[in-house]
Protein backbone atom coordinates (compact mmCIF):
# COMPACT_ATOMS: atom_id res chain seq x y z
CA UNK A 1 0.00 0.00 0.00
CA UNK A 2 2.26 2.33 -1.19
CA UNK A 3 0.17 5.40 0.27
CA UNK A 4 1.88 4.60 3.99
CA UNK A 5 5.64 4.36 2.29
CA UNK A 6 5.08 8.25 1.57
CA UNK A 7 5.95 10.80 4.45
CA UNK A 8 3.82 13.32 2.36
CA UNK A 9 0.64 11.37 3.82
CA UNK A 10 1.64 11.17 7.38
CA UNK A 11 3.22 15.07 7.30
CA UNK A 12 -0.67 16.21 5.23
CA UNK A 13 -2.08 14.44 8.17
CA UNK A 14 -0.38 16.16 10.59
CA UNK A 15 -0.88 19.79 8.62
CA UNK A 16 -4.70 19.14 8.87
CA UNK A 17 -5.63 18.57 12.22
CA UNK A 18 -4.62 20.92 14.95
CA UNK A 19 -5.57 17.82 18.11
CA UNK A 20 -4.31 14.57 18.04
CA UNK A 21 -8.37 13.47 17.62
CA UNK A 22 -8.63 15.74 14.67
CA UNK A 23 -5.69 14.12 12.75
CA UNK A 24 -6.86 10.62 13.81
CA UNK A 25 -9.89 11.74 11.27
CA UNK A 26 -7.95 13.79 9.43
CA UNK A 27 -6.00 9.81 7.98
CA UNK A 28 -9.66 8.96 6.16
CA UNK A 29 -9.82 13.07 4.26
CA UNK A 30 -6.74 12.55 3.16
CA UNK A 31 -6.64 9.13 2.31
CA UNK A 32 -9.76 10.15 -0.04
CA UNK A 33 -8.17 13.00 -1.36
CA UNK A 34 -5.26 10.89 -2.38
CA UNK A 35 -7.45 8.15 -4.26
CA UNK A 36 -9.60 10.91 -6.28
CA UNK A 37 -6.41 12.51 -7.56
CA UNK A 38 -6.59 12.57 -11.20
CA UNK A 39 -4.64 9.80 -12.43
CA UNK A 40 -3.53 8.16 -9.05
CA UNK A 41 -6.31 5.66 -9.16
CA UNK A 42 -5.43 4.01 -12.48
CA UNK A 43 -1.98 4.24 -11.37
CA UNK A 44 -2.56 2.29 -7.98
CA UNK A 45 -3.21 -1.41 -8.37
CA UNK A 46 -5.91 -2.72 -6.36
CA UNK A 47 -3.88 -6.42 -6.38
CA UNK A 48 -0.94 -3.95 -3.96
CA UNK A 49 -4.27 -3.42 -1.43
CA UNK A 50 -4.49 -7.00 -0.95
CA UNK A 51 -0.65 -7.62 -1.32
CA UNK A 52 0.73 -9.50 1.56
CA UNK A 53 3.93 -6.93 0.76
CA UNK A 54 1.81 -4.63 2.12
CA UNK A 55 2.07 -5.96 5.62
CA UNK A 56 5.14 -3.43 6.48
CA UNK A 57 2.89 -0.23 5.43
CA UNK A 58 0.55 -1.29 7.47
CA UNK A 59 2.14 -1.45 10.67
CA UNK A 60 3.62 2.08 9.68
CA UNK A 61 0.20 3.75 9.23
CA UNK A 62 -0.77 1.64 12.47
CA UNK A 63 2.73 2.79 14.60
CA UNK A 64 1.40 6.36 13.50
CA UNK A 65 -1.91 6.29 14.27
CA UNK A 66 -0.46 4.13 17.78
CA UNK A 67 1.45 7.79 18.68
CA UNK A 68 -1.60 9.94 17.58
CA UNK A 69 -3.70 7.59 20.20
CA UNK A 70 -1.42 8.24 22.83
CA UNK A 71 -1.46 12.02 22.36
CA UNK A 72 -4.89 11.89 21.80
CA UNK A 73 -5.07 10.03 25.47
CA UNK A 74 -7.19 6.81 24.09
CA UNK A 75 -8.11 4.79 26.94
CA UNK A 76 -6.10 1.78 24.94
CA UNK A 77 -4.32 3.57 22.14
CA UNK A 78 -3.05 -0.34 20.77
CA UNK A 79 -6.54 -1.09 19.92
CA UNK A 80 -8.14 2.14 18.83
CA UNK A 81 -4.24 3.00 16.51
CA UNK A 82 -5.77 -1.04 15.25
CA UNK A 83 -9.77 -0.49 14.53
CA UNK A 84 -8.33 2.54 12.52
CA UNK A 85 -6.58 1.22 10.98
CA UNK A 86 -8.60 -1.53 9.39
CA UNK A 87 -11.30 0.54 8.45
CA UNK A 88 -8.94 2.77 6.91
CA UNK A 89 -7.10 -0.29 4.23
CA UNK A 90 -10.95 -1.55 4.06
CA UNK A 91 -12.38 1.59 2.76
CA UNK A 92 -9.19 1.91 0.66
CA UNK A 93 -10.10 -1.02 -1.04
CA UNK A 94 -14.20 -0.70 -1.00
CA UNK A 95 -13.38 3.13 -2.47
CA UNK A 96 -10.93 1.85 -5.21
CA UNK A 97 -13.38 -0.92 -6.55
CA UNK A 98 -16.53 1.50 -6.43
CA UNK A 99 -14.97 4.87 -6.99
CA UNK A 100 -18.50 6.27 -7.61
CA UNK A 101 -19.74 5.75 -3.79
CA UNK A 102 -18.08 7.96 -1.05
CA UNK A 103 -17.26 5.11 1.00
CA UNK A 104 -13.87 6.84 3.22
CA UNK A 105 -17.20 9.55 3.93
CA UNK A 106 -18.85 6.83 5.84
CA UNK A 107 -15.09 5.13 7.26
CA UNK A 108 -14.47 9.02 8.82
CA UNK A 109 -17.83 8.91 10.55
CA UNK A 110 -17.28 5.38 12.17
CA UNK A 111 -13.99 6.74 12.82
CA UNK A 112 -15.58 9.74 14.42
CA UNK A 113 -17.52 7.50 16.55
CA UNK A 114 -14.55 5.17 17.97
CA UNK A 115 -12.42 8.43 18.56
CA UNK A 116 -14.60 8.97 21.00
CA UNK A 117 -15.45 6.41 22.37
CA UNK A 118 -11.92 5.29 23.31
CA UNK A 119 -11.00 9.17 24.02
CA UNK A 120 -14.35 9.68 26.56
CA UNK A 121 -12.63 10.24 30.14
CA UNK A 122 -14.52 9.10 33.12
CA UNK A 123 -17.34 10.83 33.94
CA UNK A 124 -20.67 9.88 33.16
CA UNK A 125 -22.38 11.96 30.90
CA UNK A 126 -26.00 10.63 31.99
CA UNK A 127 -24.86 11.12 35.57
CA UNK A 128 -27.43 13.85 36.74
CA UNK A 129 -26.67 16.85 38.53
CA UNK A 130 -29.28 15.23 41.31
CA UNK A 131 -26.87 11.54 41.42
CA UNK A 132 -24.00 13.86 41.35
CA UNK A 133 -25.39 15.75 44.75
CA UNK A 134 -26.30 13.22 46.38
CA UNK A 135 -23.32 11.04 45.25
CA UNK A 136 -21.25 13.91 46.87
CA UNK A 137 -23.20 13.86 49.72
CA UNK A 138 -22.41 10.03 50.39
CA UNK A 139 -19.03 11.08 50.15
CA UNK A 140 -19.07 13.58 52.40
CA UNK A 141 -20.66 10.91 55.08
CA UNK A 142 -18.12 8.54 54.16
CA UNK A 143 -15.21 11.10 54.55
CA UNK A 144 -17.57 12.37 58.18
CA UNK A 145 -17.79 8.68 58.99
CA UNK A 146 -13.60 7.79 58.51
CA UNK A 147 -13.24 10.68 60.94
CA UNK A 148 -14.46 10.08 63.87
CA UNK A 149 -14.72 5.80 63.37
CA UNK A 150 -12.01 3.24 63.37
CA UNK A 151 -11.43 1.88 59.96
CA UNK A 152 -10.34 -0.80 59.31
CA UNK A 153 -7.29 -0.32 56.17
CA UNK A 154 -9.00 -0.75 52.84
CA UNK A 155 -7.87 -0.14 49.75
CA UNK A 156 -8.65 3.78 48.06
CA UNK A 157 -10.51 2.69 45.36
CA UNK A 158 -13.17 0.47 47.16
CA UNK A 159 -15.10 -1.55 44.79
CA UNK A 160 -17.10 -5.24 45.60
CA UNK A 161 -14.40 -7.87 44.83
CA UNK A 162 -12.14 -6.13 46.79
CA UNK A 163 -14.53 -5.80 49.87
CA UNK A 164 -14.91 -9.21 49.76
CA UNK A 165 -11.28 -9.55 49.43
CA UNK A 166 -10.57 -7.46 52.33
CA UNK A 167 -13.76 -8.16 54.34
CA UNK A 168 -15.46 -11.54 53.47
CA UNK A 169 -18.85 -11.89 54.04
CA UNK A 170 -17.97 -14.16 57.06
CA UNK A 171 -16.12 -10.84 59.06
CA UNK A 172 -20.03 -10.24 59.75
CA UNK A 173 -21.26 -13.19 60.26
CA UNK A 174 -23.74 -12.55 62.52
CA UNK A 175 -25.49 -9.95 59.79
CA UNK A 176 -27.74 -12.18 56.93
CA UNK A 177 -24.77 -12.41 53.70
CA UNK A 178 -27.56 -11.86 51.48
CA UNK A 179 -28.64 -8.52 53.34
CA UNK A 180 -24.64 -7.58 53.31
CA UNK A 181 -24.31 -8.80 49.19
CA UNK A 182 -27.29 -6.39 48.58
CA UNK A 183 -25.82 -3.37 50.07
CA UNK A 184 -22.65 -4.19 48.53
CA UNK A 185 -24.10 -4.34 45.26
CA UNK A 186 -25.69 -1.04 45.21
CA UNK A 187 -22.88 0.87 46.68
CA UNK A 188 -20.96 -0.81 43.43
CA UNK A 189 -23.60 0.06 41.01
CA UNK A 190 -23.30 3.44 43.01
CA UNK A 191 -19.57 3.63 42.27
CA UNK A 192 -20.40 2.92 38.63
CA UNK A 193 -22.83 5.32 38.54
CA UNK A 194 -26.06 3.66 37.48
CA UNK A 195 -27.87 4.16 40.36
CA UNK A 196 -28.48 7.41 42.66
CA UNK A 197 -26.99 7.28 46.04
CA UNK A 198 -29.00 7.61 49.01
CA UNK A 199 -28.92 10.85 51.23
CA UNK A 200 -27.78 8.99 54.51
CA UNK A 201 -28.68 12.62 56.03
CA UNK A 202 -32.39 11.65 55.39
CA UNK A 203 -32.27 8.23 56.78
CA UNK A 204 -32.75 6.92 60.26
CA UNK A 205 -29.48 6.87 61.97
CA UNK A 206 -29.16 2.93 62.68
CA UNK A 207 -29.95 2.52 58.85
CA UNK A 208 -27.14 5.16 58.66
CA UNK A 209 -24.45 3.67 60.75
CA UNK A 210 -25.69 0.32 59.48
CA UNK A 211 -25.12 1.31 55.90
CA UNK A 212 -21.53 2.79 56.42
CA UNK A 213 -20.78 -0.46 58.90
CA UNK A 214 -20.96 -2.62 55.32
CA UNK A 215 -19.54 -0.50 52.90
CA UNK A 216 -16.35 0.43 55.27
CA UNK A 217 -16.32 -3.15 56.10
CA UNK A 218 -16.66 -2.29 60.01
CA UNK A 219 -17.59 -4.85 62.81
CA UNK A 220 -21.25 -4.46 63.76
CA UNK A 221 -22.04 -3.44 67.54
CA UNK A 222 -25.01 -5.17 67.49
CA UNK A 223 -25.33 -7.44 64.60
CA UNK A 224 -28.95 -8.19 64.46
CA UNK A 225 -29.80 -4.49 65.24
CA UNK A 226 -27.74 -4.11 61.43
CA UNK A 227 -29.31 -7.16 59.97
CA UNK A 228 -32.93 -4.57 60.48
CA UNK A 229 -31.45 -1.42 59.43
CA UNK A 230 -30.23 -3.08 56.79
CA UNK A 231 -33.25 -4.91 55.68
CA UNK A 232 -35.63 -1.67 56.51
CA UNK A 233 -33.03 0.71 54.25
CA UNK A 234 -32.81 -2.20 51.36
CA UNK A 235 -36.66 -2.03 51.21
CA UNK A 236 -37.09 2.13 51.21
CA UNK A 237 -34.08 2.07 48.54
CA UNK A 238 -36.32 -0.07 46.29
CA UNK A 239 -39.50 1.14 46.88
CA UNK A 240 -38.09 4.92 46.29
CA UNK A 241 -34.91 5.20 43.99
CA UNK A 242 -34.52 1.43 42.47
CA UNK A 243 -36.31 2.50 39.45
CA UNK A 244 -33.95 5.06 38.56
CA UNK A 245 -31.21 3.13 37.97
CA UNK A 246 -29.83 2.89 34.79
CA UNK A 247 -29.04 0.32 33.26
CA UNK A 248 -24.99 -0.81 33.14
CA UNK A 249 -23.26 0.40 30.43
CA UNK A 250 -22.67 -1.97 27.43
CA UNK A 251 -20.88 0.15 24.92
CA UNK A 252 -17.83 0.82 26.85
CA UNK A 253 -18.18 4.84 26.49
CA UNK A 254 -18.23 5.94 29.67
CA UNK A 255 -16.66 4.79 32.78
CA UNK A 256 -17.01 6.83 36.23
CA UNK A 257 -14.80 5.78 39.36
CA UNK A 258 -15.57 7.33 42.47
CA UNK A 259 -12.44 7.55 44.62
CA UNK A 260 -12.56 8.25 48.28
CA UNK A 261 -8.97 9.73 49.08
CA UNK A 262 -7.12 8.74 51.95
CA UNK A 263 -8.21 11.08 55.33
CA UNK A 264 -5.02 11.56 57.06
CA UNK B 1 -20.49 -40.95 -10.03
CA UNK B 2 -20.90 -37.80 -12.36
CA UNK B 3 -21.98 -35.68 -9.50
CA UNK B 4 -19.03 -36.87 -7.59
CA UNK B 5 -16.19 -36.32 -10.09
CA UNK B 6 -17.85 -32.87 -11.13
CA UNK B 7 -17.39 -31.68 -7.29
CA UNK B 8 -13.69 -33.45 -7.41
CA UNK B 9 -13.08 -30.70 -10.41
CA UNK B 10 -14.50 -28.00 -8.41
CA UNK B 11 -13.39 -29.15 -4.88
CA UNK B 12 -9.49 -29.03 -6.73
CA UNK B 13 -10.02 -25.82 -8.94
CA UNK B 14 -11.21 -23.83 -5.53
CA UNK B 15 -8.51 -24.59 -3.54
CA UNK B 16 -6.02 -23.64 -6.17
CA UNK B 17 -8.36 -20.74 -7.03
CA UNK B 18 -7.79 -19.69 -3.54
CA UNK B 19 -4.38 -20.00 -3.26
CA UNK B 20 -2.39 -19.29 -6.18
CA UNK B 21 -5.23 -17.08 -7.68
CA UNK B 22 -7.86 -17.05 -10.48
CA UNK B 23 -5.53 -15.53 -13.17
CA UNK B 24 -2.47 -17.09 -12.02
CA UNK B 25 -4.24 -20.81 -12.17
CA UNK B 26 -4.92 -22.02 -16.19
CA UNK B 27 -7.32 -24.78 -16.83
CA UNK B 28 -4.26 -26.93 -17.66
CA UNK B 29 -2.90 -26.48 -14.06
CA UNK B 30 -6.43 -27.41 -13.15
CA UNK B 31 -6.54 -30.74 -15.07
CA UNK B 32 -3.23 -31.50 -14.04
CA UNK B 33 -4.02 -31.59 -10.44
CA UNK B 34 -7.39 -33.02 -10.57
CA UNK B 35 -5.47 -35.77 -12.16
CA UNK B 36 -8.02 -35.33 -15.30
CA UNK B 37 -8.29 -35.05 -18.65
CA UNK B 38 -8.98 -31.64 -20.47
CA UNK B 39 -12.01 -32.99 -22.29
CA UNK B 40 -13.44 -34.39 -18.92
CA UNK B 41 -13.54 -30.57 -17.58
CA UNK B 42 -15.05 -29.29 -20.08
CA UNK B 43 -17.63 -31.83 -19.92
CA UNK B 44 -18.79 -30.52 -16.79
CA UNK B 45 -18.07 -27.28 -17.26
CA UNK B 46 -18.28 -25.02 -20.17
CA UNK B 47 -15.50 -22.47 -19.58
CA UNK B 48 -12.92 -21.66 -16.69
CA UNK B 49 -15.48 -18.70 -16.16
CA UNK B 50 -18.25 -21.27 -15.03
CA UNK B 51 -15.77 -22.51 -13.05
CA UNK B 52 -15.04 -19.69 -11.19
CA UNK B 53 -18.86 -18.42 -10.98
CA UNK B 54 -19.43 -21.86 -9.58
CA UNK B 55 -16.39 -21.65 -7.09
CA UNK B 56 -18.11 -17.91 -5.64
CA UNK B 57 -21.07 -20.01 -5.40
CA UNK B 58 -19.55 -22.69 -3.63
CA UNK B 59 -17.66 -19.88 -0.92
CA UNK B 60 -20.86 -17.71 -0.32
CA UNK B 61 -22.79 -21.28 0.31
CA UNK B 62 -20.60 -22.14 2.73
CA UNK B 63 -19.79 -18.58 4.27
CA UNK B 64 -23.80 -18.22 4.34
CA UNK B 65 -24.09 -21.89 5.93
CA UNK B 66 -21.09 -20.89 8.41
CA UNK B 67 -23.00 -17.83 9.73
CA UNK B 68 -26.79 -19.02 10.09
CA UNK B 69 -25.90 -22.18 11.73
CA UNK B 70 -24.11 -20.04 14.29
CA UNK B 71 -26.46 -17.09 15.06
CA UNK B 72 -29.66 -17.53 16.70
CA UNK B 73 -32.27 -15.84 15.28
CA UNK B 74 -34.23 -15.89 18.74
CA UNK B 75 -32.11 -12.95 19.65
CA UNK B 76 -33.24 -9.87 20.17
CA UNK B 77 -32.48 -5.98 19.69
CA UNK B 78 -28.84 -5.96 18.95
CA UNK B 79 -27.55 -9.40 19.88
CA UNK B 80 -27.96 -11.17 16.83
CA UNK B 81 -25.81 -8.56 14.81
CA UNK B 82 -23.08 -8.70 17.27
CA UNK B 83 -23.61 -12.46 16.98
CA UNK B 84 -23.53 -12.17 13.08
CA UNK B 85 -20.71 -9.87 12.90
CA UNK B 86 -18.81 -12.13 15.65
CA UNK B 87 -20.00 -15.15 13.03
CA UNK B 88 -17.92 -13.54 10.41
CA UNK B 89 -14.81 -12.36 12.52
CA UNK B 90 -14.41 -16.28 13.62
CA UNK B 91 -14.75 -17.21 10.09
CA UNK B 92 -12.25 -14.64 8.95
CA UNK B 93 -9.70 -16.22 12.12
CA UNK B 94 -10.07 -19.48 10.78
CA UNK B 95 -6.56 -20.90 9.83
CA UNK B 96 -7.99 -22.10 6.40
CA UNK B 97 -9.39 -18.52 5.74
CA UNK B 98 -8.06 -17.76 2.47
CA UNK B 99 -9.73 -14.15 1.94
CA UNK B 100 -13.22 -13.23 0.90
CA UNK B 101 -13.85 -15.29 -2.76
CA UNK B 102 -15.82 -12.48 -3.94
CA UNK B 103 -13.57 -9.78 -2.85
CA UNK B 104 -10.32 -11.62 -4.34
CA UNK B 105 -12.40 -12.37 -7.57
CA UNK B 106 -13.26 -8.48 -7.89
CA UNK B 107 -9.66 -7.69 -7.76
CA UNK B 108 -8.53 -9.88 -10.32
CA UNK B 109 -11.85 -9.27 -12.54
CA UNK B 110 -11.76 -5.03 -12.24
CA UNK B 111 -13.66 -4.78 -15.22
CA UNK B 112 -17.27 -3.64 -14.32
CA UNK B 113 -18.61 -5.37 -17.41
CA UNK B 114 -16.95 -8.80 -16.56
CA UNK B 115 -19.50 -11.78 -15.73
CA UNK B 116 -17.07 -12.45 -13.03
CA UNK B 117 -16.85 -9.61 -11.68
CA UNK B 118 -20.51 -8.65 -11.31
CA UNK B 119 -21.36 -11.74 -9.82
CA UNK B 120 -18.65 -10.98 -7.06
CA UNK B 121 -19.95 -7.72 -6.36
CA UNK B 122 -23.56 -9.74 -5.65
CA UNK B 123 -22.22 -11.22 -3.46
CA UNK B 124 -20.57 -8.87 -1.43
CA UNK B 125 -23.93 -7.41 -1.79
CA UNK B 126 -25.46 -10.40 0.02
CA UNK B 127 -23.76 -10.02 2.52
CA UNK B 128 -24.04 -6.62 3.19
CA UNK B 129 -27.63 -6.97 2.75
CA UNK B 130 -27.70 -9.33 5.34
CA UNK B 131 -25.53 -7.33 7.97
CA UNK B 132 -28.22 -4.39 6.95
CA UNK B 133 -31.30 -6.55 7.73
CA UNK B 134 -30.07 -7.42 10.87
CA UNK B 135 -29.38 -4.43 11.80
CA UNK B 136 -32.74 -2.98 10.37
CA UNK B 137 -34.58 -6.05 13.02
CA UNK B 138 -31.98 -4.37 15.40
CA UNK B 139 -33.81 -0.90 15.63
CA UNK B 140 -30.83 1.01 14.04
CA UNK B 141 -31.62 4.20 12.76
CA UNK B 142 -29.53 3.99 9.45
CA UNK B 143 -28.63 -0.04 8.72
CA UNK B 144 -27.47 0.26 4.89
CA UNK B 145 -24.75 2.87 6.35
CA UNK B 146 -24.01 0.81 9.61
CA UNK B 147 -24.02 -2.51 7.50
CA UNK B 148 -21.78 -0.09 5.03
CA UNK B 149 -19.50 0.65 7.98
CA UNK B 150 -19.11 -2.96 9.22
CA UNK B 151 -18.60 -4.59 5.36
CA UNK B 152 -15.42 -1.77 5.60
CA UNK B 153 -14.21 -3.10 9.00
CA UNK B 154 -14.61 -7.04 8.32
CA UNK B 155 -12.97 -6.56 5.01
CA UNK B 156 -9.97 -4.62 6.71
CA UNK B 157 -10.09 -7.71 9.42
CA UNK B 158 -9.67 -10.13 7.09
CA UNK B 159 -6.61 -8.59 4.65
CA UNK B 160 -4.72 -7.67 8.28
CA UNK B 161 -5.58 -11.14 9.17
CA UNK B 162 -4.04 -12.52 5.72
CA UNK B 163 -1.21 -10.01 6.86
CA UNK B 164 -0.29 -11.69 10.38
CA UNK B 165 -1.82 -14.21 11.43
CA UNK B 166 -2.87 -14.01 15.12
CA UNK B 167 -2.38 -9.66 15.15
CA UNK B 168 -5.37 -8.97 17.26
CA UNK B 169 -6.88 -7.00 14.68
CA UNK B 170 -9.78 -9.62 14.80
CA UNK B 171 -10.67 -8.94 18.25
CA UNK B 172 -9.99 -5.23 18.21
CA UNK B 173 -12.56 -5.51 15.03
CA UNK B 174 -15.04 -7.17 16.72
CA UNK B 175 -14.70 -4.85 19.59
CA UNK B 176 -15.32 -2.01 17.18
CA UNK B 177 -18.18 -3.33 15.52
CA UNK B 178 -19.42 -3.56 18.61
CA UNK B 179 -18.68 0.01 19.47
CA UNK B 180 -20.18 0.91 15.99
CA UNK B 181 -23.54 -0.66 16.46
CA UNK B 182 -24.09 0.46 20.43
CA UNK B 183 -23.82 3.98 19.27
CA UNK B 184 -26.00 3.34 16.01
CA UNK B 185 -29.01 2.53 18.26
CA UNK B 186 -28.52 5.55 20.62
Amino acid sequence: MELFESSWFFSMVEKRGSTPKQRLLAVFTIAAEWIAAPGLREKFSLETVNDTSSSQQFQHLTAFLNRLSVSAKARNPAMLSNQLALLLIGAIAEQLRHPEMQVLEEAADAAQVLVSSACTRTFNIRFGYGTGLAASVLAVFIGWHLLTQPVMPVAAAPQVAIYHNIMPVAAVRQVNPDEVEAVLALHEQILRGECNAPHLAMLPPDQTTAYMNVIESRQPDDPAADEASLRAFMAWYNSIHAIECYPPHTNDHINTVWVRKKVG
Amino acid sequence: MATAMRDHILNVASELFATRGINATGVDTIVSSAGIAKMTLYKYFKSKEQLIVEYLQQHDDLLRKGLFDKVGTEKSGTAQLKELVGAVMEWISDSEFKGFAFINASIEFPQSENPVHRVSLEFAQALRSTIAGSAKQSGVKKPDILALQLSLLIEGAAMAEQMQRGSGAIEHAREAANTLINAAIV
